[in-house]
């Protein structure tokens, strides 16, 4: 591979056709180009995704009121089933659900009002347990904790929107009151808009505080629960839904009666289709990487044929087969890998481009190749390269001297 | 390969060998026989197609032959493998052709000093070497240049200080004056005069009666025979 006087060789006769190696080269840098800009971007693609669920635990599971679609003891379908709070103490007892909570809505949006500025937001009550399921992730300040549970404490976690509304972003809203419906609550953490449906436009409050100030209803929107380490969802759920049915009175399966999110089969679902994603980038990139070799392989037959004269002429005068073979392997092999070398510098530069520009979007972001890919691209060049190489440098030893020679 | 002690550069004995064109068998030599002994200068000579190529050919382990047997410099040349053939030319033979058949892209030195390059002798001792001929063969100014840039006469000789480089004890020659007028020619054949006295063997093709007369014996063929038996 040093062998000085080969690389003098390869130069020389590279330099014989500087257009036709420039095109030959250029086949192979945009093969390797697209495969690195695919996996990046896939990486992307992949990670954009998964940041969907940065906010909530993976190991989750949010369970809604349904309406039920069958009969059950004379009760006809079409009932809505409302969840309350009882649900939860009884689902808690069920080995295997690590943490859960309730979250509360109150139907009507309520006046919050701070010095002269007032603005109508949504009021949401949470469990202490929400905090570890769906992870509000704050600007600033703390999330709601048992205390504030225990003691029904009027605190409150709010979003940008209603820092923005209320205090015209110009004071610490830490620590300081706000009015909600006439009531003050204090602000004890700004929870920061992580994805796009995500509204900053909400007030959550302890879901104790919640039902002695505004609403005593023992019904509640969502039961939000994680799944203690070594347990699955699918060994939880037939009891879990047989003990809802039997206290709402519905049929266990009734699959309208609940709606059920389970978090850690989404992103199952999710990580499969990244991988077929994934899978689909690289043949498509090693497909194009394939047509470049091709190209390679075909130039180089070609160079091979017009070259004819040279290599009789390099036979009689004492050049093995072996040292064809390799002259033209060398050759191949010296394209393949400058132009993939080149490619993947490239593609690597694209990637780095779009990463620093911080192209982000709900699917998209922080797109990577990592060294693994890299070097995989480089091992799987030197074998195309070889590929290639290999016809054309087989057609040269081929050749006969004396058929070389008096090919005029 | 086997190793036989005759004591001669080139000995052929009824040696034949045929084309085959499609069905057809064309026979092309038909049982040559000659030695040449260690420092001769042998012209073969003969009309086209009387089989003086082939046998050239054959002699320079470029083709393979059907019957009989060639041995040269005490080895039977009977069915090589490519790598041994190569080896043997590049130990043993020097080629000179009609057409010079340099590589156009290499420079003087270079074409010299690719045959060393395939016996891997270091570069520095390579250019040594070559450049060292190419002065003996006047070319002292002409090192650098590219095939294109010189006249044939020069070009023949580059041919030549590329076939004595790796100093065989043989050289063939195809027509190595085919190409050149009069005047050149004569200080080509004055070259191959030196190599001679120097102790290397010479076999050279020609039709030119002129350049026959230089060498110490001529071999005729006609027809795929030798038709003057008298000499070899």
């Amino acid at each position: 591979m040093f062998d000085f006087d080969r690389w003098a060789e390869i130069g020389q006769s590279l330099k014989q056709h500087k257009l036709r190696t420039a095109l030959t080269a250029f086949g192979v840098s945009w093969g390797i180009f697209m495969l690195i800009l695919l996996l990046g971007m896939g990486k992307g693609l992949e990670r954009g995704t998964m940041a969907l669920y940065q906010d909530t635990a993976t190991n989750s599971v949010w369970i809604n009121g349904g309406k039920t679609s069958q009969d059950y003891k004379g009760l006809t379908p079409g009932r809505l089933v409302n969840l309350d709070i009882e649900d939860i103490a009884m689902l808690a007892r069920l080995p295997g659900i690590d943490l859960i909570g309730p979250t509360k809505l109150v139907n009507k949006a309520y006046n919050m009002q701070y010095g002269q500025n007032i603005g109508s937001f949504q009021i949401y009550g949470i469990g202490a347990a929400n905090a570890g399921i769906q992870k509000l992730s704050l600007q600033g300040g703390r999330q709601i904790n048992e205390l504030d549970e225990r003691e029904s404490r009027k605190v409150a976690v709010v979003g940008t929107r209603v820092v923005e509304v209320l205090m015209k972003n110009r004071i610490d809203p830490l620590g300081s009151s706000i009015l909600v419906g006439g009531i003050p609550f204090t602000v004890i953490g700004v929870y920061k808009k992580a994805l796009e449906e995500q509204s900053p436009n909400r007030v959550y409050i302890p879901y104790a505080t919640l039902r002695n100030v505004f609403d005593s209803s023992p019904y509640i929107n969502q039961i939000a629960l994680t799944i203690a380490p070594g347990h699955t969802w699918a060994s939880i759920r037939p009891e879990a839904v047989k003990l809802l049915a039997q206290r709402h009175r519905f049929d266990a399966q009734d699959s309208a009666a609940l709606e059920i999110y389970d978090i850690s089969a989404e992103v199952k679902k999710l990580q499969s289709l990244m991988t077929g994603i994934r899978l689909f980038m690289v043949i498509v990139g090693v497909g194009t990487l394939l047509a470049g070799c091709v190209g390679v392989s075909n130039t180089m037959l070609v160079t091979v044929k017009e070259r004819t004269r040279e290599f009789g002429i390099r036979k009689a005068i004492g050049a093995s087969p072996s040292s064809i073979l390799f002259m033209v392997l060398h050759e191949t092999l010296a394209i393949t890998l400058v132009a993939g070398y080149l490619g993947l510098l490239a593609g690597v530069g694209v990637i780095e481009l779009v990463r620093g520009v911080g192209i982000e979007s709900d699917y998209f972001r922080d797109p990577q190749i990592d060294l693994p890919i890299a070097l995989g691209a480089i091992a799987v060049l030197s074998v195309a390269g070889l590929i290639a190489g290999y016809l054309p440098a087989r057609q040269a030893v081929r050749i006969s001297p004396i058929e070389a020679l008096r090919h005029e | 390969m086997r190793l036989i002690h005759d004591n001669k550069m080139i000995t052929v004995r009824n040696l034949t060998k045929s084309y085959h064109v499609g069905p057809i068998t064309v026979p092309v030599l038909k049982g040559i026989d000659f030695s040449v002994e260690y420092g001769e200068f042998v012209a073969i000579m003969g009309p086209s197609g009387s089989g003086k190529s082939t046998l050239l050919n054959v002699l320079g382990i470029l083709d393979r032959y059907d019957e009989g047997e060639y041995i040269l410099n005490g080895t039977l040349i009977k069915p090589l493998s490519e790598t041994e053939a190569a080896y043997f030319r590049s130990r043993l033979i020097g080629f000179v052709f009609q057409s010079f058949n340099l590589l156009p892209f290499k420079s003087a030195i270079d074409n010299v000093s690719m045959p060393l390059y395939y016996q891997k002798v270091p570069r520095r001792q390579r250019d040594e070497k070559a450049r060292r001929l190419l002065e003996r063969m006047g070319l002292a100014d002409r090192i650098h240049h590219l095939p294109t840039e010189m006249s044939g006469g020069q070009r023949q000789r580059v041919a030549i200080a590329r076939a004595l480089v790796n100093e065989p004890p043989l050289i063939l020659a195809d027509e190595p004056t085919g190409n050149l007028d009069s005047e050149t020619s004569e200080d080509v054949m004055k070259i191959f005069s030196e190599i001679n006295a120097e102790g290397r063997t010479l076999v050279v093709i020609t039709h030119d009666e002129h350049i026959a007369a230089r060498a110490r014996r001529v071999i005729r063929l006609q027809d795929g025979r030798i038709t003057n038996r008298n000499l070899g």
